[in-house]
């Protein structure tokens, strides 16, 4: 599942998915929409995009983490900024990881998925 | 002997100490401190013990001994004279009585307490050069003069790491020691100027206590010439130390001091005659008379006196008088011009509203003689509060207090009138300003009130009451409106003031929204087209599978082509506006600052909370254009900045550049809110709060201290070699200043 706040890019992103083998179930433009979806989808991993128009997407991800009760971090926050912007607030975050928008693929999600599992052992 | 660097010095120093200790051999060591080595070993004691000084009293003991103290009245003053030291270099302010007991310890609480724990520096604690040996408190006040003090030149090991410069302080009025002010911190910090700094301290304090003795000589002056004037005999006036300040024209004591007795008596005057001191009614002072030589009882020689000063003025006793009537009206004049002078010099200072008026209220009752004086505020809800006031007696009247406009009362008849007003007396009257003066002790006597007239309007009211004694003289009224005048200006400066920073920190507020826009239409338009387009490319070039080689690399350029101009519009809209800081505030956004600088910087920011938006962005931008000015010094070796979150400040020291041994730093620190020392003051028209510094008046809610300090000399020095530029600091406090206004607007929202 993908949240982002423009349609056009969300779109097109889950176009891009689609044709690497990876299966986006859900697309949300809001919070809210991400939460309802969440829990309805319950899709094996969230993209949230950190800025979310009025929205923020650091606060979203803590509150689909609240929603799941920790049944184990499935948010991967992407950005148009570069990692080091938001180095420390991610870290902060439950999200598993950090992918920037430009170098969106179905091969870097697996890599950060499988990232995190082994850490998780 | 090289002793450039402090700790060659100190080591040399330790060797002194050791040989004075071993053979009694005084090898490089200064005169001063030589001597106060001999007085502390003639008074036999173990420099090698631990010997905390001597606690005196318990905490309020020495309150009170420290509010009843002469030099009490000074602490503002010398907070303002040395606050640098302690704000900026981490000493302590401490102040001793004459004694060398410490009344008051002033400084960063953390650093205050880290030298309470090590030399027992507490309010109460003794050191004098019997308490505590060589010392900078002791040694200043057995030298009576101005002395540094370090390492190893203290006496008792324990107080080794110590560096401290002392001055002591002369009372004008009779010579004697008052205390001593003193700046303690560690020998690890090396601030040569603090001895100078110390004795300008000193100096101003004297200074103050010489204009305070002279108002009040002008005060006693003012009220017992007239007196004198109308005696029959030869008088003088003394103050409470026997300092003749007025003397009969043909030279009864011929001036300088009277040895009094305490609570008067007889005295001896000049060419031996006696002469008798009565104390003053309610006064700290004297009326000294003449007796005459030819001895016999004390009633006989008086009669026998007057006698002898009647006929000797027959002739020109009524030029005496009229000499005696014209000195005391010029004395008046002369005194209402000078306290007319302090407050302009206030309002000319940029003091805060409540300083001007508390200044007004204190000059026109000791003018006028009042008991009380009162600076009042008209409310538009009917009512008036209290924007000043003082009083000779102990209760007092907090700014702020509000009561009813209504009854008998000066200030009613002057907001009616928009005149002065008068009441000679109060007989049968009542009402609630009557009722709220009678809590404050002796009731009201005779009163009269000048209007403040202000931004069109009676914005208040001056009013001066007795509550005993004559009536005001007739032309008080015309006394008083001078004052008034003052305060309404005042009230002008400071309302014009308000407004141009507010419209100042509209500017600035309206640029910051502007580049938040445009970061924003940044990241919403241009940078999401580019990733709309590079997300197309990948699905046509994942979708195209095997093509033409030269189509495959067209392809795969013009990927790589859109990337770096993403790229290149995430640099600038990080440049005009960072998205970190709205996201999670300076702390995050300093982290990305520090990692991003071409220096390596290490930074300790934690526990920044999230500050008004506007705060934010000029302690960012400040952060930001230092480092960059650090990164365009020739050093790049190291950067450390620190800072200990509950003083919640960040605090940055550039790279050392090791040329010659020296250190250059760079320091920022932020504090917000306003520190203990800062407090909450009102705009003069009570619309708005400002915040004020106590003791400073300056508007400067936040401190932003940044100074490359070399760590050699303590002096502040310029980063790069390059051409002189205007001071960071200046620029950016100004700057923060202004911001603050519309910062403080949104807290208050």
């Amino acid at each position: 599942m993908i949240v982002d706040d423009n349609p056009d890019v969300l779109r097109a992103a889950s176009e891009l998915l689609e044709g690497q083998d990876m299966s986006v179930v859900g697309v949300a433009t809001t919070g809210d929409e991400a939460a309802s979806l969440m829990e309805e989808l319950e899709p094996d991993v969230m993209l949230v995009d950190i800025v979310l128009g009025p929205e923020s997407g650091l606060d979203l991800t803590r509150r689909l983490e609240r929603l799941i009760d920790g049944a184990g971090s499935r948010t991967i926050l992407i950005s148009t900024h570069d990692e080091v912007d938001f180095a420390q607030l991610i870290e902060a975050s439950p999200a598993i990881g950090f992918l920037p928008k430009s170098e969106l693929s179905a091969a870097a999600i697996q890599r950060l998925l499988v990232q995190s599992r082994d850490e998780g052992r | 002997m090289d002793t450039s660097s402090p700790g060659l010095l100190d080591r040399v120093l330790l060797r002194s100490w050791e040989t004075y200790l071993g053979d009694g051999r005084l090898e490089h060591v200064r005169v001063p401190i030589a001597d106060s080595w001999r007085r502390s070993l003639a008074a036999g004691v173990d420099p090698l013990a631990s010997r905390p000084p001597t606690l005196l009293g318990d905490r309020r003991d020495v309150r009170d001994r420290w509010e009843a103290h002469p030099l009490g009245t000074s602490a503002p003053l010398i907070r303002r004279w040395l606050s640098h030291f302690a704000n900026d270099c981490d000493y302590v302010i401490l102040i001793s009585d004459s004694r060398g007991m410490l009344l008051w310890v002033h400084g960063d609480v953390t650093v205050r307490s880290e030298v309470a724990d090590a030399w027992n520096t507490v309010e109460g604690a003794l050191w004098s050069e019997a308490g505590a040996r060589t010392n900078a408190v002791g040694t200043a006040l057995a030298a009576a003069g101005p002395v540094h003090v370090r390492a190893a030149e203290h006496l008792v090991e324990s107080v080794h790491r110590a560096a401290c410069s002392a001055a002591p302080v002369r009372d004008p009025e009779d010579g004697r020691l008052l205390g001593v002010i003193d700046v303690t911190g560690t020998t690890s910090k090396l601030y040569p100027d603090s001895l100078a700094a110390v004795l300008a301290a000193s100096r101003a304090v004297e200074a103050d206590l010489r204009s305070r003795m002279q108002r009040r000589d002008a005060r006693l002056r003012a009220r017992y010439l007239e007196r004198m004037a109308s005696a029959p005999r030869r008088l003088a006036l003394a103050t409470h130390s026997g300092r003749v300040i007025a003397d009969h024209p043909d030279g009864l004591v011929g001036g300088g001091w009277v040895r009094v007795p305490p609570g008067g008596g007889a005295v001896l005057l000049p060419g031996g005659r006696r002469g008798i001191a009565e104390p003053l009614d309610g006064e700290d002072g004297y009326v000294i008379r003449g007796l005459s030589d030819s001895g016999g009882s004390r009633r006989r020689p008086a009669r026998i006196q007057t006698a002898a000063v009647d006929s000797s003025a027959t002739g020109r006793s009524g030029g005496l008088a009229e000499w005696r009537r014209t000195q005391l009206a010029l004395i008046r004049l002369a005194e209402e011009q000078a306290a007319l002078r302090r407050v302009a010099t206030l309002i000319a200072r940029h003091a805060s509203a409540e300083e001007i008026f508390g200044s007004v209220a204190e000059e026109v009752a000791q003018l006028l003689g009042a008991e009380h004086a009162i600076v009042w505020r008209y409310e538009p809800d009917g009512n008036m509060t209290v924007a000043a006031f003082w009083t000779t007696g102990a209760r007092t009247l907090p700014i702020g207090t509000e009561v009813e406009l209504d009854g008998d009362s000066v200030a009613v008849l002057v907001q009616q009138s928009g005149r002065p007003r008068r009441l000679d007396s109060y007989d049968g009257l009542s009402g609630p300003v009557i009722e709220l003066a009678n809590t404050l002790g002796a009731g009201p006597h005779s009163s009269v009130g000048v209007p403040i007239l202000a931004e069109g309007r009676v914005w208040g009211v001056i009013v001066a009451t007795r509550t005993r004694g004559a009536q005001f003289a007739e032309d008080t009224e015309s006394r008083l409106v001078g004052f008034a005048e003052l305060v309404a200006t005042a009230i002008s400066n400071a309302v014009t003031r308000e407004e141009l920073c507010a419209s100042r920190a509209r500017i600035v507020a309206a640029a910051d929204a502007e580049r938040r826009r445009i970061e924003r239409n940044l990241h919403d338009g241009a940078q999401q087209q580019l990733m709309w387009i590079g997300y197309r490319l990948h699905t046509a070039r994942d979708a195209l599978g095997g093509v033409p080689a030269a189509a495959a690399t067209a392809l795969e350029e013009a990927i790589q082509g859109l990337a770096d101009a993403a790229e290149d519009l995430r640099e600038l809209a990080r440049g005009i506006h960072p998205a970190s800081l709205t996201e999670g505030g300076l702390e995050p956004a300093l982290t990305v600052l520090a990692k991003r600088s071409a220096t390596p910087v290490a930074l300790n920011v934690a526990g920044c909370e999230r500050y008004p938006e506007a705060v934010e962005l000029a302690a960012y931008f400040l952060v930001s254009e230092a480092l960059t000015n650090v990164g365009t010094s020739r050093s790049r070796d190291s950067s450390q900045a620190s800072g200990p979150a509950h003083r919640r400040c960040a605090r940055r020291r550039s790279p050392r550049r090791r040329t010659g041994g020296c250190e250059p730093r760079l320091r920022v620190r932020l504090v917000w809110p306003p520190g203990p020392d800062q407090c909450a003051g009102r705009h003069p028209d009570g619309r708005e709060p400002t915040w004020t510094r106590h003791g400073d008046s300056r508007r400067d809610p936040m401190r932003v201290v940044v100074a490359a300090q070399h760590a050699m000399t303590g002096r502040l020095a310029r980063l790069d070699p390059g051409p002189p530029r205007p001071c960071l600091a200046l620029i950016w406090r100004a700057a923060i200043r202004q911001l603050l206004v519309g910062a403080h607007d949104e807290r208050t929202d």
